[in-house]
């Protein structure tokens, strides 16, 4: 059944869908380019999130081991 | 039958209410940041991926940005920066310290702002406007939209300068405002060689 659908959409499709203006260019430069930013928003969202919490995880360490030190005198 | 004895659990501490390892409004300001950078990075792909797919650039008939006379609004801003990591340490020591490189930063931000102003104008008599190519398009956009955080940044800053001549502003908030401004000052090189070479 959705292999059906999928397929009558598929068929029934007007050109304008498969107007993408990077995915199907031969040009060499440009498939780079689009490769290259789909790469950097894909990881960047990662990367921040990924420094923030190590930051986090850093000064939570930090704060622990001044603890440690006020405890042990 | 009940159990009447009464139970007496032993005296507890009062709780601790421990430091947050980072303060509010600078965990508020890098989540704020993080969207900008993202949002920034999909303007900086889209100019990237346009630039790609036409031969020349900038498109004929446009003209060439003013990459040497910007190199100067960049050094401005640059050094707006150094200034504010002056006022960190100052601010570590003694916050009325901090006030002169403080401002000092607002100026070299302000001057950043006015300096690209006045390029603009050149440019939009030049023939470059938002509706002249897909090259203006961009370029007033990008350039446009990191100028408006840069005034936003600068009365922040301003506020900061008069909040700690009047002994109000507490290190988190300058925390705060730095991470914004670092923001400003660290993305306009990524802009400045992605849109002006």
């Amino acid at each position: 059944m959705l292999t059906g659908t999928a397929a009558v959409l598929w068929a029934g499709s007007p050109n304008s869908v498969w107007a993408c203006a990077v995915c199907m260019d031969d040009e060499a430069a440009n498939r780079v380019a689009y490769i290259a930013m789909t790469f950097l928003l894909t990881v960047l969202p990662f990367v921040l999130v990924g420094s923030l919490g190590f930051y986090i995880w850093r000064k939570q360490r930090q704060a622990e081991a001044e603890e440690n030190r006020v405890k042990l005198g | 039958m009940s159990d009447n004895s009464l139970v007496i659990s032993p005296p507890t501490e009062p709780p601790v209410r421990k430091k947050p390892v980072i303060a509010s409004p600078v965990l508020g300001m890098l989540i704020l940041t993080g969207t900008e950078i993202m949002f920034f990075a999909g303007l900086i792909s889209s100019v990237s991926i346009l630039r790609n797919s036409v031969a020349v650039w900038p498109p004929p008939g446009q003209p060439r940005l003013p990459v040497e006379e910007t190199a100067i609004n960049t050094a401005a801003l640059l050094l707006s920066g150094i200034f504010l990591i002056l006022a960190h340490r100052r601010f570590k020591k003694e916050p009325r310290q901090a006030l002169n490189p403080m401002l000092t930063a607002v100026i070299l931000g302000a001057a950043f702002v006015v300096l690209q102003g006045r390029e603009w104008i050149d440019l939009l008599a030049s023939g470059l406007t938002l509706t002249s190519s897909t090259h203006g398009s961009f370029f007033y956009l990008i350039i446009g939209l990191h100028g408006l955080h840069a005034v936003v940044g600068i009365l922040a800053l301003g506020l900061g300068c008069w909040m700690l001549k009047k002994d109000k502003l507490s290190f988190a908030v300058f925390g705060a405002l730095e991470v914004f401004w670092f923001f400003v000052v660290g993305v306009w090189p990524i802009l400045y060689f992605r849109v002006y070479f």
